[in-house]
């Protein structure tokens, strides 16, 4: 079972996370203060919010959290398993929704949106058959891309990064919660390490705050390359690391943006394989008798169909539907089901 | 086993529909509709985009694209030749026009290499033509915007030689300025920064043709081409009619164009360089030489070339200038470069004082002795001050245009004082005095 | 009385079937096994007043060697007193030194394996086992230079098609006893002598049991190239890499095994397979060991960088003409769309239709004779080169990533075949969707290669998962004195499970 590194986590539940920081923060509709304000908040909950599931690791090290549900209880397990994977539906269809809204604005005359939310769709589909250690090594090679692209743009825009473009303001309560809300709301990695912590070797627990760490330098980086460099002109940008590309020039390379463009293709369908495998493993968990490829299948039907039809009619986002039913997964599945299921006895621990 | 048999071949049967649909899909999508396939010689390379206002209030846009002269693939362009052709149309919306110049020319504009915008004398509000460039798929937040004192159709129609074209040229005319103070920074996304945070206050660099081979650099406080700006030139309405074009002059240039060609002289236009008959292609024909005030989006006052070099000494800009300073009878030239700034707000008598401290580094062109230097020195930082106090008369006291950032040292500094700036910049800006004081070092 | 039905020796049943004790018998059998074939050499002789018979195949045993070696001491060999057959295969096998290698058969099936491998086999009447004398003398080729991973500085001797001789080469690299060879005969007619090569204390032995049992479960009926025993080796993940390398170096051979690895050899072939093999070591030669460690370094890099621009240039470049053409320097496009000005067709179109002719010049080149080989290059370089652009059917620039990518192809040929069909592949892809189908297609291939994972190894490593210790001999080339302090062994990745504790 044991077949990915603590690395591998590490880098996996990053994944998971950075498509939307490196796609919309700093949002144009809210002032950058109250962002990040809001977003280390939200972090610092996020940080106390896995205390459950680390301590139901420690339990039950060789158990998924739906093995443990079903072994307690079997309906409400078989529940809990379809909750997860309804959930891991969701997380994809608002993936696809929004990747396909990404490439609707940036490059809106180059391909159909339907054609390239396949696309991704059935790559995913591809990557989660392989499993998870082929999932594994593409987020490791897809993370020194990102890391790569980074740090080029970085040393593009160098010395057009001035203090005086920075404006701040007094931070408001209502932005700051709306942003945890939101924040919280995107903490889709809540859903991934419940199911995928018994294929860690070792120190699964350390690789998920690993990833919080690491979520929060490259966010706050994010955040600041994009005030130094655009100022106010975030108001107005609806992608704007994005712009940073079109802003950032080298003496190859005329403008990055369509060279940063692999990197949030890989990271997208890296997250959407993701979710569709743990999808599978939930409902194969379930559903014994079934095949669990089939449940792949399913998966990428329904979250597939569902974004199809909301990106054919230009339905990019679902509006409240998207962060309330999404939230609440999040918080029942990822923090209250582990702290029930933390109390009481265990299996015998593995030593760390 | 043939139920086995069966199940395997169902299965490539669905991965060979899934993937004989998606290629279909593709190979549909590539060939037709908006999603053909353009290559590189089916698009308007634009190089520079111009707008111009017409007197009844329509916009004039005119491209200035690539004019391909190869006589073989393996000759691509013809350095002895001008290589830009330009094309107008007039049009109610920027889109519009410019998909008039692509219905004309048969291929879509590319805009992602577009270097340059710039306004005619005669545009009154630059908002339609900053929010066509946010909002257009393409334009980098790197292309350059300025004005200029005639028609942007006159600048981006004239040729110039050593197979470049006059884009190309502003381009490096502009970062070299930049780099000596003589232009301000004019990159798309400063301009929509100074813009969100100023309530519509920013600095656009004017571009000047160079006429009889002479440059007038306009040195007079109050330029009486203050006025001029905004208003539609009455002679530029006769140069235009509704299907206007101009082809380049150097023999045929793009074979799609060959067929639309129009005399130059078909409209009336007489300005010199303007139709594109000006068969004689110049080495250096542009110049910059001050800067309009915007202010909320409209063109304002024009500040000249010296306090440009004055605001830039204040806003830190300058990597090196030369600086004039008289020793005795003997001028001498003075290098000075921005070493580094200090700013300090205070409150005094419900005045907003801010103390600007530039450190600058001078360099000589001829070996002095030490007492020399320093009077040398001297005289440049009285020159300087001198150029930073133009510079603060014309934008704060005269025009109360938030033109050195103080929007962002309010900020920095005083937040109250920001906030009240916000609701109310201009009852702000006139209670600020800036004083400049130089450190040199030699 | 029932009558014993004898079911008569054929070519079907010959493999288990007994010796018979009557040499005319035998004789008759072998004859009739065999098809009367006109190689098989049957000399009748008497040993001590026993019928004995010599038999051998035309061109497989040195005439020499059986003359001084078998004939001679057989002729004079004289026991005083009355010899049996049992005195007389006393001698064959203990009293004589006819040969180094003396095998006793008593099948059929034995005497045919034998035969076919060189040896001379000798019958006597009355005893149901023969002896069987190595006296090898077919022709060979001699051991030379490897052609395809050339070298200036280390050993100049390849492997060559003989399977004894390509273990002499790697028993004199590496003198310990721990170095094992186990052979096995694959193919059910052809019967192909395979060893399996390993060094005990380093390679795993999950993955010596593991490579044992995948050559067994081989059901071919020939095995003529280490091709047909690949697919068996590689397991059952269909990857477009292949995660069994092969090698006609017997350095580099003895290398691997230092590091672990199995290896496989295949008689009748002149190269050698190691498994588990990495990606990584595609790009990693012996002349790499040779040379100091920043040059090493360089050349290194110099080969990843080739390796992108063989697949993936061209596909870039049509990509960005075609999709973002924002993405190029102004000089650049204004060129690019000045020389595709006067071409027909559109830039997919031409490197689609350049790639295609350089394969088939490169396919042409392979199979033509040495004499008329050179022709191949001067007709491509004229046609290609010089007409196409003059004619303006293709575009300069365009030429000129199809020429440096297809000299980056040959810095690597490990991976030529996933090369050329990759760069074709990216070339569509890029044609049709841009960066977006190139990353697709780039993504693919990713996930093919990590899922790829054999004998517990990842394919990918130590790339990802990321080993440390391992990386410095991908992004670098250590010195000795590092490399001799630290030995990294394939069990070592991360990821390698270790198979069979």
């Amino acid at each position: 079972m044991r077949k990915i590194s603590f690395g591998q986590m590490m880098v996996i539940l990053f994944i998971s996370r950075i498509f939307y920081a490196m796609t919309f923060i700093p949002f144009f509709y809210n002032d950058v203060t109250s962002q990040v304000i809001g977003f280390s908040i939200a972090t610092a909950l996020e940080c106390l919010a896995v205390i459950p599931v680390i301590i139901l690791y420690k339990k039950y090290p060789d158990k998924n959290i739906c093995q443990v549900a079903y072994e307690k209880s079997k309906l409400l397990g078989i529940l809990i398993c379809v909750a997860f994977a309804f959930s891991a539906v969701l997380v994809v269809n608002r993936l696809f929704r929004y990747f396909g809204y990404f490439m609707y604005v940036t490059f809106p005359d180059f391909l159909p949106t339907w054609i390239i939310i396949s696309a991704i769709a059935l790559l995913a589909f591809y990557a989660a058959f392989q499993g998870i250690e082929a999932i594994s090594r593409t987020a490791g090679i897809t993370f020194g891309f990102f890391v790569l692209s980074f740090i080029i743009v970085i040393a593009a825009l160098w010395t057009k990064m001035s203090f005086t473009n920075v404006i701040y303001t007094y931070p408001k309560i209502n932005d700051i919660s709306h942003e945890v809300y939101y924040e919280m709301s995107r903490s889709s990695e809540l859903l991934l390490f419940p199911i995928l912590y018994p294929y860690v070797k070792e120190k699964a627990g350390k690789s998920l705050y690993g990833a919080i760490a690491l979520k929060l330098i490259f966010v706050y980086l994010i955040i600041s390359i994009c005030v130094l460099t655009l100022g106010s002109y975030l108001n107005i940008s609806k992608f704007p690391f994005f712009d940073l590309g079109t802003y950032a020039e080298t003496f190859i390379i005329e403008r990055l943006d369509a060279f940063l463009l692999p990197a949030w293709i890989l990271i997208a369908f890296v997250k959407a394989a993701l979710f569709m495998f743990i999808g599978k493993i939930a409902l194969s968990t379930g559903f014994k008798r079934v095949k669990s490829n089939v449940f792949l299948l399913i998966i990428l039907v329904a979250a597939l169909s569902a974004s199809l039809a909301a990106v054919l009619q230009a339905k990019w986002n679902y509006g409240i539907f998207d962060k309330a039913v999404l939230s609440i997964l999040i918080l029942v599945l990822g923090v209250v089901l582990p702290l029930v299921y933390c109390f009481g006895k265990g299996d015998e621990n593995e030593t760390e | 086993m043939k139920m086995k048999q069966n199940k395997i071949s169902f299965k490539k049967l669905l991965v060979m529909t899934v993937c004989v649909f998606f290629i279909l899909s593709l190979c549909s999508c590539n060939s037709t509709g908006k999603y053909q396939k353009r290559d590189i010689d089916q698009r308007i390379i634009v190089h520079a985009l111009g707008v111009d206002m017409t007197s009844d209030g329509k916009f004039e846009v005119t491209l200035q694209m690539l004019a391909q002269q190869g006589s073989g693939s393996n000759t691509p362009i013809d350095p002895s030749k001008p290589n830009s052709a330009s094309v107008s149309q007039i049009a109610d919306t920027i889109p519009a026009a410019i998909e008039q110049c692509e219905t004309d020319l048969g291929k879509k504009a590319f805009l992602g290499h577009s270097e340059l915008i710039l306004l005619g004398k005669s545009v009154k509000d630059i908002t339609p033509i900053l929010d066509y460039a946010i909002n257009a798929q393409g334009i980098s937040l790197g292309t350059f915007v300025a004005y200029t004192d005639i028609t942007a159709k006159e600048i981006l129609n004239i040729k110039i030689t050593s197979g470049t074209y006059s884009a190309e040229v502003l381009k490096e005319i502009f970062e070299e300025s930049k780099k000596n103070g003589t232009s301000t920074e004019c990159e798309l996304i400063r301009h929509i920064d100074n813009i969100e945070n100023t309530n519509g206050t920013t600095v656009m660099p004017i571009i000047k043709k160079i006429k009889d081979n002479k440059k007038s650099y306009d040195d007079k406080e109050s330029s009486s081409a203050d006025e001029s700006f905004g208003e539609s030139k009455s002679d530029s309405s006769k140069t235009k009619s509704e299907n206007e074009k101009v082809e380049s002059g150097s023999g045929g240039g793009s074979g799609s164009d060959s067929s639309s060609k129009s005399e130059s002289g078909s409209g009336g236009g007489e300005e010199s360089g303007s139709g594109g008959g000006s068969e004689e292609a110049e080495v250096t024909a542009f110049y910059i030489d001050g800067a309009v005030i915007i202010k909320n989006n409209k063109p304002g006052g024009v500040m000249t070339r010296d306090e440009i070099i004055g605001l830039s000494f204040i806003n830190n800009g300058i990597a090196e200038q030369t600086v004039d300073a008289k020793l005795g009878n003997t001028n001498t030239a003075v290098n000075a470069s921005s070493v580094n700034k200090k700013t300090d707000i205070s409150i005094k008598d419900n005045r907003i004082v801010v103390d600007i401290n530039l450190i600058l580094s001078y360099d000589f062109y001829k070996t002095y002795s030490d007492k020399e230097n320093k009077a040398a020195a001297k005289k440049a930082d009285e020159h300087i001050e001198l150029l930073c106090k133009k510079a603060i008369d014309k934008a704060l006291k005269k025009e109360t245009a938030d033109v050195f950032e103080i929007h962002s040292l309010l900020n920095h500094n005083d937040y109250v004082i920001y906030e009240e700036y916000k609701k109310n910049p201009e009852e702000i800006l006139k209670r600020v005095d800036i004083n400049v004081n130089l450190d040199s070092k030699i | 009385m029932e009558k014993k039905t004898e079911v008569k020796v054929n070519e079907n049943n010959y493999e288990t079937a007994l010796i018979s004790k009557s040499l005319k018998q035998t004789l008759l059998d072998l004859k009739i096994i065999s098809g009367k074939t006109m190689d098989l050499n049957i000399m009748e002789v008497e040993i001590s007043e026993h019928k004995c018979a010599v038999v051998s195949i035309e061109g497989m045993a040195s005439t020499s060697s059986m003359a001084d070696l078998v004939f001679r001491p057989l002729m004079e060999f004289d026991v005083k007193g009355y010899a049996t057959e049992d005195d007389v295969f006393k001698f064959l096998t203990k009293q004589s030194l006819l040969s180094a290698e003396r095998k006793i058969l008593t099948t059929y099936g034995e005497v045919f394996l034998t035969l076919f491998s060189g040896f001379a086999v000798v019958f006597i009447d009355g005893c149901d086992k023969c002896v069987a004398f190595g006296i090898q003398g077919f022709d060979k080729r001699s051991i030379e230079e490897p052609t395809s991973d050339g070298n200036l500085n280390g050993s100049h001797e390849g492997f060559i098609d003989t399977i004894r001789t390509n273990i002499s080469l790697v028993r004199r690299r590496l003198k310990t006893p721990k170095l094992r060879f186990d052979m096995q005969q694959i193919g059910s007619d052809s019967k192909t002598d395979v060893c399996v090569a390993y060094i005990t204390d380093k390679a795993p032995q999950g993955v010596i049991d593991k490579v044992k049992e995948n050559l067994n479960k081989i059901d071919l009926d020939t095995i003529i190239t280490t091709g047909y025993v690949e697919p068996f080796l590689e397991g059952k993940h269909k990857s477009l890499f292949s995660n069994v390398l092969s090698t006609d170096r017997p350095d580099a051979f003895c290398a691997k095994l230092n590091e672990g690895r199995v290896g496989i050899m295949v008689d009748g072939v002149p190269l050698a397979l190691i498994c588990p093999s990495l990606f990584i070591e595609n790009f990693q030669t012996i002349d790499d060991y040779v040379n100091k460690p920043y040059y090493t370094t360089y050349i290194r890099w110099i080969k990843y960088i080739a390796f992108f621009l063989a697949i993936a240039l061209p596909g870039l470049c049509v990509a960005i003409a075609t999709n973002h053409p924002e993405i190029l320097t102004h000089k650049f496009l204004m060129n690019l769309a000045a020389s595709e000005e006067v071409t027909p067709y559109s830039f997919f179109f031409e490197a689609f239709i350049i790639t295609i002719m350089y394969e088939l010049m490169r396919e042409a080149g392979i199979r033509l004779p040495k004499a008329i080989g050179g022709a191949v290059s001067i007709v491509g370089a004229l046609i290609i080169g010089d007409a196409a652009v003059s004619s303006s059917l293709v575009s300069a620039p365009l030429l000129i990533i199809i020429g440096l990518t297809a000299t980056a192809s040959f810095v690597i040929p490990n991976l030529n075949p996933q090369t050329s069909v990759f760069r074709m592949l990216f070339i569509i892809a890029g044609g049709f969707g841009g960066l977006f189908g190139i990353t697709i297609c780039f993504a693919f291939l990713l996930v093919n290669i990590s899922a790829l994972e054999n004998y517990g190894v990842p394919y990918n490593a130590p790339i990802s998962p990321f080993t440390f210790r391992a990386m410095r001999d991908v992004l670098t080339r250590p010195s000795f004195l590092k490399l001799g302090r630290s030995k990294t062994v394939v069990e070592d990745l991360n990821g390698a499970k270790k198979l069979f504790d």
